[in-house]
Formats: C-alpha cells, structure tokens, sequence
C-alpha cells in the first residue's frame, strides 16, 4: 500500500538531511506506528508522503501510484490529519465537510450515509452548523477525521493524532483506527505516546536523525534487543541511545 | 517608554514581514531575484507616478501665483493627504484593532491599554507615511524650489509631515472604536463591522465631497470677491473641511514670520489634544471593546444535519463558492478588497446630491468629449482595473496562509484549483463592476449599449487577467501572517497588480485612442477581443508550464 525507497530529504541550507536513505514497505490492512524522538524526521516523512514536500531521491508509491509522478491519484488513496489541523476558520462544520466531500469526489448517498454517522460519533452533529472559529483543539481534530474519513481512504495517515485529545476522545480516535484497518485498509500514524503504539499497532518503525533504525512487530524488536520482557518503550530507549551512540 | 518602544518594534516587524524578509534575502541568500524583479519592476511605476504629481504640483503652484496664494499648492496637498489617511484610517484601525489575530496574545501580555492601542496606532501610522512621501513631500519640494524658500521652511517641514497623518489617523480611530462597540453587542458581529466600516468611509468621502461642492450655496460672484479680496483666500475656503490642513501649509508657507509660528503650534497641538482624547478612551472603551470582541461566539448548538445541508456540487463550483465564502466571510479582506465597487460609484453620486445651482449635470461635458467606443473600451478597462484593486486574484494564495496545507493534500489539479477561484474572483468582480458601471454610466448619462456592451469585454478581459494574477501569487505568496490585513494590504503582489492593471489599461487605451482618431474606432472591439484572448491564452499556458511544479515545490 505504501512504499518508500531510498528516499532522502534535505531542507534549504540545512547542514543535515532530516531524512536519509529511508526504506519502508507498510501493508495492506496493517496499522504501522511510526516513532520517533524529536526532529527525527516524523513529520518530514509524513510530508512526502502526502505530497507537501518532494523528496529529494527516492521513490515514494501509495496504492501503487508515484507521489512526485502521480500526485493527484496517489492523493486520492489517501486520508490525512495533521498534527494541528489549521481548518477554515470561517466555514460551518458542515461547508467543510461538504467540500472536502466534493473535492473526494464522495456520492451524494455516501456523504449522507457517513457525515452523520461521524458525527453522531464524534458528538459533533449540534456543532456542525457553527463556524470552526467557535471550535475547541479537539473539536477541530474530529472534524478533521471525519473529513479524512469521508471517502473511506486506502491509506489513513495521522501525524500526531492524539496530542490534545481528552481521554474519550483519544479512545474513539484509537477505535477508528483498528475499524479502518479491519476493513482492509492501511492506517500509518506517528505518535509519541509509545502505550499507544504497543497496544494499537501491527508493526512500528523506530525513525532517528532521519534514518530508519529498526522496524517490524513488536516481537521482533524483541529479538533484536534479545530482551523478551521489554516494554516499546525500554526497546524505543535503547535503540534511540545507541543509535546516538553509534554517531 | 521602552516598553512602548520594543512592542512598536515588534509590531512593525511582524506588519512588513522585515525578519522573514532578513533571512531569506540576506542570511539564506534566497530567492534573492525577488527584491530585484520588484525593484525593476516598480522603478518605472515610480518614475510614473513622480513625474506626475511633480507637473501636478508645478501647475497648482502657477495657478496659485496667478492669485497671488501660491501655497494653495501646500494646503491643497496637506488637505489630500489628511483626507486620505482619514479615509483608509478607518478600514487600517478596525482590520489592526480588531480583526489582527495578535491581540489574542497581546491582551495577555502585561501592557497597559493605552500602551497597546498607541504600539498599534504608531504601527498604522507609520504605514501612512508611504503616501504622505509619494504626494506631500513632492509638492513641499516643488513649492521649496519654486518660491525659493529659506531654512525656516525645510525646519518647519520636519514635524508637519512627522505629525501629517496623527489627527486624521486620532479622528479614525475614535470613530472606529464607538463603532466596535456597538457592533460588538451584535451576534452578526463580522457583518455589522463590515457595513459599520462600509457606512463611516463612505460617510467620510461622502461629506467632503458635499462639503467642496456646497461651494454652490456661495454665490459665485461673492466667493470670487472672498478669494481675491484675502490675502489667503483660497486657503482659507479650503479650512473649512478639515482646518488642520491649513494650519500645516501656513506654518510652512509663514515659517519664517511669527504667524508661521503659530500656526505650527496650533497644528501640532491639535494632534495632542486628539491624543489626549485617544488615551482617555483607551481604557474606558477600546480595551473592552477589544476583550469583547475576542470573546468566542458559538452559534445555537442541537441542530441535527439537515437532508439539504449535505449537499453534492459540481467540483468548480464548490471550490469557487469556498473561495467567496472564506473572502466574504473575513471583515480585513472585504473592507480593504470591495471598498473601491461602492467608493467609485459614489463619487459620482454625491456631486448630483450637492447644492448645484448652474449644472443640472455637471459630468454633461463629459458626453461631448467621448465616443461611444471610448466609453465601451473604459467601461471594460475599469474591470481589469477593479479586478486587481479587489486584491481577490491577486492575494488567493497569499490568503491560505496557515491553510495552505489543505488544499495541497486534496486529490484536485492546480489548474482546477486556481479555475475556482478565477471564477470566484470574477463572479463578485463582475457583480461589483457590473454594479458600478450601470450607476455611473446612469448618472452621467452614457447610452446603456455602451455600458452593456463594455461589461461584456470587461468580463471578457479580465478573466484572462485574474488568472495572471492567480499565478502570480502562487509565484510569490506571502504565507506568514497573523493579521489578515497583511495578506492583502501589505502584499507586494497587489501593488503589482495595480501596476499590471494600469500598465495594461495604459496599452490597451492608447491603442483604442489611436483606433478611434485615425477612424477605425470599429477595431476596438476586436482590439479588446484580442486582448482577451491574449491575457487568458498567457495564463493557461503558465498553468501548464509553471503552476503545476511551483505547486508540488511551494513549501521547498
């Protein structure tokens, strides 16, 4: 579903590269954690991928398309929610919606099936008419997952979804999540809230100065530590340190 | 003091974008064919504009003389100038004062209201400069020349032109700050503010046109015994719209006798007594209008989405729909971009409402001067005109700023993108010239055809020239910004369209011209044709040579 190859990115006068010689293949139906410390190259990853930056070299494919090449199909496979969702401030919860689901191309069946159905969900259907100006950090994050979510996307990319979510709202953020990939889709997130990868994730890839230090399930980066009992946590430690140690 | 000193930094920074701009150009050493594309580019614009207003100068410095007043040319000029920082003061003051999203932070801060509304205040002012510099200072030069004057007049120069835009800005300010509180009782706040704004620019512009044209309720022959008779005549018929004015050109042109003096004084101390009333309101009023008008407004919440709500659209209308929507919705972009569809109209208007004793219409010369191609071909430049003054093409993606995020992620071409919002662009420029050239061609009295059909070419025209502009912004978008007034009023991107704008009014006009004195004024219309599809066939193939790699690398 999601491919990269060698990809490597360096920002305009920028002594380092923020990301280098990435290689990473996510499946489908498989909920990838991608971790990180800070300035690792998360976001910047995340970024390529979505088709706000181009890499540099490599090769980026979602659902088979090149982002540099075939950015409007490979846009299409995908569902995005940034880490600040910065929305229109000035439309009603339900103009955003609307458009997002024009711009999607989603049925007019659809939409009236799926809008009330997040909303209702999301506890944001008497909200919908007022304008996003009026919305709370976490009102505004579930609308953007609603309209991530509006055209029932291949690839399901979050970039921090659980930062400034109360507890329920995380609980219904991480539910989506596992029913998206239990319908045969392919949810990529970064966090840094390592519990929730443990628990959430499928496989996680464990990203430092810009490189791709280890991936897999959690079992086999158990291995590679060659302590059966770690938490991610502990093993997202030890890697990250001695990836620092290596430099 | 140095607390106001370092927050009036702070603000004038973020206003001109003069960090952003330190890096890029000199410590990254990017994109430096920017300052010099602008540089070249505006130089002959300059040039233009200060060779004009130099010969205006020089002939109301003649016609001055021949009164034996010839500082009618400096209290002419101090009375446009004041004029216009009241007139644009009102649309600055509510955009900075109320519509600037620093004031979330700032509020927060431990200043003293007054020390706010004064860093703020300075900020507008110092902006107010640029045009005081571009036609005040060049008729001072020219009088200077002219009556070869001593030092006491280039002294005395200093703080009249330091203090030109204090009052008229004190004046704005206050009327905006009575405005903010009523409108901020409002729920509709955003609206009323806009025709709040609406109402007290055009109410400025309005009464002093009728004051200048009330000249009529003077019968004619005594108000030419007043002028010749005093020995500031002139001068002193001109104080009766706004007296300060004509303090200011008496200091300079008295400023080497006692009655200079004074007039100075009197001038510099009525923008301190303006102060002192500004300050005295600052804690009462301003600060609670301000914290009132940052409180969140929620709408009644419990409605259930309604079956119409959930709407499908056609892809191009929808994206154009959103553009208008997030335009018209934003009080700093329709106060500074729709002003000039209401503004042109009325100054057509207010010299028929004016006491007018001997001209039943006093624009009837006009017809006697032009074809009826002359006025087709004006009536579809004022489009163009009109479409790069709306600042909407030009500032499209300047305007995303933060946002610009959520469009790059959609599965929509740019080409599509950018058609949106040209057709957004031209559904309300359209709306707004088509408005205006009825009226005006209503009240001077042209044939309908020619203003039907010079909206026609008008629409035609500057489609193709809104898309330019499109293109434009996504070259060179100013993306950092907090108040939203920047994205528009502070974008290089619009002066350069206004320049555009005129540069293609300028060819096409003179072509007409030519076309209608050498007898083939039938030529016109396939001259704007033409130009049309000129304009429109240059921007679709920068959408397809350049929009689409500038789009994928925007944020590189």
């Amino acid at each position: 579903m999601l491919k990269l190859t060698n990809v490597a990115k360096k920002y305009r006068g920028a002594a380092n590269y923020a990301v280098k010689d990435l290689d990473l293949e996510v499946k489908r139906g498989e909920i990838f954690g991608f971790l990180g410390p800070n300035g690792a190259g998360k976001t910047t990853t995340i970024k390529m991928i979505v088709g706000l930056l181009e890499p540099d070299s490599g090769s980026i494919t979602v659902n088979g398309f090149n982002v540099t090449e075939r950015p409007i199909d490979a846009k299409r496979s995908i569902g995005f929610v940034p880490d600040n969702p910065e929305l229109y401030e000035k439309l009603t919860g339900i103009e955003y919606l609307n458009f997002v689901a024009d711009a999607y191309g989603v049925s007019q069946d659809d939409r009236r099936k799926r809008i009330p159905h997040f909303l209702e969900m999301f506890g944001l259907t008497g909200a919908v008419g007022d304008l996003i100006q009026s919305y709370s950090h976490g009102m505004r994050q579930k609308l953007a997952l609603t309209g991530a979510l509006l055209h029932e996307p291949e690839l399901f990319i979050l970039d921090e979804p659980m930062v400034g979510l109360d507890p329920k709202s995380a609980h219904l953020f991480k539910e989506l999540m596992r029913s998206h990939a239990d319908k045969g889709f392919t949810v990529f997130f970064s966090t840094h809230v390592l519990e929730v990868a443990e628990r959430l994730c499928d496989r996680v890839g464990i990203i430092n100065h810009g490189r791709l230090i280890a991936c897999g399930t959690l079992e086999e980066l158990r291995e590679r530590s060659q302590s059966q009992d770690s938490t991610l946590e502990k093993l997202f430690l030890e890697l990250t340190e001695e990836d620092g140690a290596d430099e | 003091m140095n607390r106001l000193w370092s927050l009036y930094k702070v603000l004038l920074n973020v206003q001109y974008n003069w960090s952003a701009m330190k890096y890029t150009y000199l410590r990254k050493r990017q994109r430096l064919w920017e300052p010099i594309l602008v540089i070249v580019g505006l130089a002959p614009v300059a040039v233009l504009w200060l060779t004009g207003i130099t010969w205006f100068s020089e002939t109301l410095y003649r016609s001055g003389m021949m009164l034996a007043q010839p500082h009618v040319l400096l209290a002419v000029m101090a009375l446009g100038a004041q004029i216009f920082t009241l007139f644009m003061g009102v649309v600055y003051v509510l955009s900075g004062f109320y519509f600037s999203e620093d004031l979330k932070f700032l509020i927060a801060l431990p200043y003293k209201p007054w020390e706010l509304l004064v860093a703020k205040l300075l900020v507008i002012m110092t902006g107010q400069y640029i045009p005081i510099l571009l036609t005040f200072v060049p008729a001072l030069v020219v009088y200077g020349r002219e009556a070869q004057v001593g030092v006491s007049f280039w002294l005395a120069s200093i703080p009249v032109v330091l203090a030109m835009p204090v009052l008229p800005l004190i004046v704005a300010t206050i009327l905006s700050i009575f405005l903010m509180r009523v409108v901020n009782m409002s729920k509709r706040r955003d609206l009323w503010a806009v025709i709040g704004g609406f109402a007290l620019t055009l109410f400025i512009v309005g009464a002093q046109l009728y004051m200048q044209l009330s000249f009529g309720d003077t019968h004619p022959e005594e108000l030419m015994r007043q002028i010749m008779q005093q020995a500031d005549g002139v001068v002193n018929l001109l104080s009766r719209y706004f007296p300060p004015s004509v303090w200011a050109a008496k200091a300079l042109a008295y400023a080497h006798q006692p009655s200079g003096l004074v007039n100075l004084v009197l001038f510099l101390a009525s923008a301190v007594a303006g102060g002192a009333v500004l300050l005295l309101l600052a804690d009462r009023v301003f600060y609670r209008g301000v914290v009132s008008g940052l409180e969140g407004r929620r709408g009644t919440r419990g409605h259930s989405v309604s079956e119409g709500a959930v709407r499908e659209r056609p892809l191009l209308w929808t994206l154009a729909l959103t553009e208008m929507r997030l335009f018209l919705r934003n009080p700093s972009f329709v106060l500074n971009g729709l002003i000039g569809y209401i503004l042109f109209p009325v100054l057509v208007v207010v010299p028929l409402l004016a006491p007018q004793a001997e001209l039943d219409n006093p624009f009837a010369f006009l017809m006697e001067l032009v074809s009826f191609e002359l006025i087709v071909g004006v009536a579809a430049l004022f489009f163009v005109i009109m479409s790069a003054m709306s600042m909407i093409p030009a500032t499209t993606i300047s305007r995303e700023g933060k946002y610009l995020w959520f469009p790059r992620t959609l599965p929509i071409p740019i080409g599509t993108l950018l058609a949106g919002r040209v057709l957004a662009a031209q559904v309300i420029n359209i709306a707004g010239s088509t408005l205006s050239v009825a009226l005006i061609s209503l009240v001077i009295g042209f044939p309908w055809e020619a203003a039907a059909l010079g909206t026609l070419l008008g629409a035609l025209l500057s489609t193709g020239f809104a898309g330019l502009l499109t293109i434009l912004d996504l070259a060179r978008p100013m993306l950092n910004w907090t108040n939203p007034v920047r994205a528009v009023k502070s974008n290089l991107n619009s002066v350069i369209a206004l320049a555009l704008a005129v540069g293609i009014g300028a060819a096409l006009g003179s072509a007409m011209y030519w076309l209608v004195r050498s007898g083939y004024a039938a030529l016109v219309y396939v001259e704007f044709i033409l130009g049309s599809i000129c304009l429109y066939g240059l921007y679709k193939l920068l959408v397809q040579n350049y929009a689409v790699s500038r789009w994928q690398r925007i944020d590189d």
